[in-house]
């Protein structure tokens, strides 16, 4: 029971904490590159 | 205890189409969409880590959001290994995707590679179980789609109408900007829905007092009899056979031979950022199943104990959102999922779409054909194949029964295809004759005998000696070269 309880608890604290860690770096990361693509597509105009 | 209400849950499939409709009208705005090149592979100018975001979608929702609480209620806490070993596929896949895209820089589909490296007969072969392997895919996203409806709601919102949500959202920007309104589409639903699956995970188990509450009540049911003791092994041995080497067999056996990641490799702009993209997919697919596995874990105890109504597996995760949260938290569960299942769809619908024209129309139909016919073509295509989606997700199934035979359309084909980029001995007629004498020994061990993990493995090995064997009898000389210089 031990070993069960504490998997459950490193599931939800290790979950949680990778997936609002990735979300902030591909979101900065991704945002810069559209940006650029919206500046090019501009200049296009 | 009460379900989300039916109005909410519509409207908030209306608000989830939003999306698609921002994303189609962007890449107008920004003529994203000029060649067929630009729809089928965005024009092999997206960012690696935009194709980061596009792949963990891809799989990460439906299929794992559903799927891993599935697998704990059908196995206990072991069930929670279960989907995050989906990742071993992506971490191996970025080495093949580096490696085509160095020999074959300009392709548009991994198909086209059997086209160019062996014969019609293999290449034609190889499109069947493409197509059926994307197309299952798509399958999982729209049962999904439907299950979430009928949990979040208690079964008020019929099942049809999650699926035909997921069609129409599909439509709209896949119709318009193919591979970009895919890639743009799932990097948005992965934003949006990385932090509510977070947060509709903690807050359900919030509203559950926590693991410690539910391990008690775990404890009664044991001592009582109605929990056996192989529910709470950490590694049980059936499961591990059952469901871990079908999982790993997919992600060894299948992903190597799916154009919906394919594609995705050929659409990043570095060609030597390819192998990173796929590992920053693959830290992220391991990580995420785990919260919603852990609630499967919970909703099998709930069950167990009468606290909460017996349901699917499939509908475990999205029943304990509906009965334990407030509407509101339901509400993001919907987007969650709405939103996930409409990215990998769209991404599987090009794919097939891709196939149809590059590999069949352009390479046998019309060889003349212009630009523009294949781009109206593969358009059309999307439609059809999206209407296909719909129509077979509308018989209520398991997700993880469909999941688990994909690989067995691929499995023996890709030691063919992946030792045939290193050695250029591989030949034709042994992966052709290995592939039908794999996939015939696999099909009979999964559906005849059952044995669903062994039923994948066989398939590959048998594939692969037949391919060993025979090439090394009737010996091939590749020159890829070949393959370097071709440009479509």
């Amino acid at each position: 029971m031990g070993a069960t309880t504490a998997l459950l608890w490193i599931s939800i604290v290790s979950s949680t904490i990778v997936l609002i860690a990735y979300e902030i770096w591909n979101a900065i990361v991704v945002g810069k590159d559209f940006a650029r693509m919206a500046k090019e597509a501009r200049k296009q105009d | 205890m009460k379900g989300l209400s039916p109005t909410v849950a519509i409207i908030a499939a209306f608000v989830a189409i939003i999306v698609p409709v921002l994303v189609a009208v962007l890449s107008r705005k920004w003529k994203l969409v000029k060649t067929s090149e630009d729809y089928l592979v965005a024009g092999r100018r997206a960012h690696w880590a935009l194709v980061t975001a596009s792949v963990t979608s891809m799989y990460i929702w439906g299929s794992s959001v559903m799927g891993s609480a599935e697998g704990a209620v059908n196995n206990g806490i072991s069930g929670v290994w279960i989907y995050p070993m989906y990742a071993v596929g992506l971490w191996v896949f970025g080495i093949w995707a580096s490696k085509l895209r160095e020999v074959f820089p300009y392709a548009l589909s991994y198909t086209e590679y059997f086209r160019h490296r062996f014969n019609p007969a293999l290449h034609l072969l190889v499109i069947i179980f493409a197509i059926a392997t994307s197309f299952s895919g798509a399958w999982i996203q729209g049962l999904a789609a439907g299950h979430v409806m009928v949990g979040l709601t208690g079964g008020q919102v019929p099942y049809w109408v999650g699926v035909a949500f997921l069609g129409v959202a599909v439509l709209i920007f896949t119709v318009v900007a193919g591979l970009w309104g895919s890639l743009i589409s799932t990097w948005i639903f992965t934003l949006i829905a990385m932090p509510i699956c977070a947060i509709v995970g903690v807050a359900t188990w919030v509203a559950l007092g926590g693991p410690t509450p539910i391990m008690e009540t775990a404890q009664q049911l044991f001592q009582g009899g109605k929990l056996p003791p192989e529910v709470f092994e950490i590694f049980r041995p059936s499961a591990l056979i059952n469901y871990l080497i079908p999982v790993l067999a997919w992600a060894l056996f299948s992903l190597p031979m799916q154009q919906d990641y394919w594609q995705t490799a050929f659409a990043i702009r570095d060609p030597k950022s390819v192998g990173r993209a796929f590992r920053h997919a693959g830290n992220w697919w391991f990580f995420m199943p785990f919260i919603s596995a852990s609630l499967g874990f919970a909703a099998l105890v709930l069950m167990k104990s009468g606290k909460m109504p017996d349901v699917p597996g499939s509908q475990a995760y999205a029943s304990l959102v509906g009965l334990y949260l407030p509407t509101w938290t339901g509400v993001l569960f919907i987007w969650l999922v709405m939103a996930a299942t409409v990215g990998s769809v769209g991404a599987a619908v090009v794919a097939i779409a891709n196939i149809i024209g590059s590999d069949i129309y352009r390479a046998y139909i019309n060889k003349s054909a212009t630009d523009d016919q294949v781009k109206k073509l593969v358009r059309i295509m999307v439609v059809v194949v999206t209407l296909g989606v719909i129509v077979v997700a509308l018989t209520p199934m398991s997700i993880l029964m469909v999941l688990l035979f994909m690989p067995m359309y691929t499995a023996p084909f890709v030691f063919g295809f992946v030792s045939s980029q290193y050695w250029k001995w591989i030949s034709a007629w042994p992966i052709f004759v290995g592939g039908l004498v794999g996939f015939g020994v696999g099909t009979y061990m999964f559906l005849g005998m059952g044995m669903w993990g062994w039923a994948m493995i066989a398939a590959f090995v048998s594939a692969a000696i037949i391919t060993l064997v025979g090439s090394a009898m009737i010996k091939d000389n590749f020159n890829f070269s070949a393959l370097k210089a071709y440009k479509g």
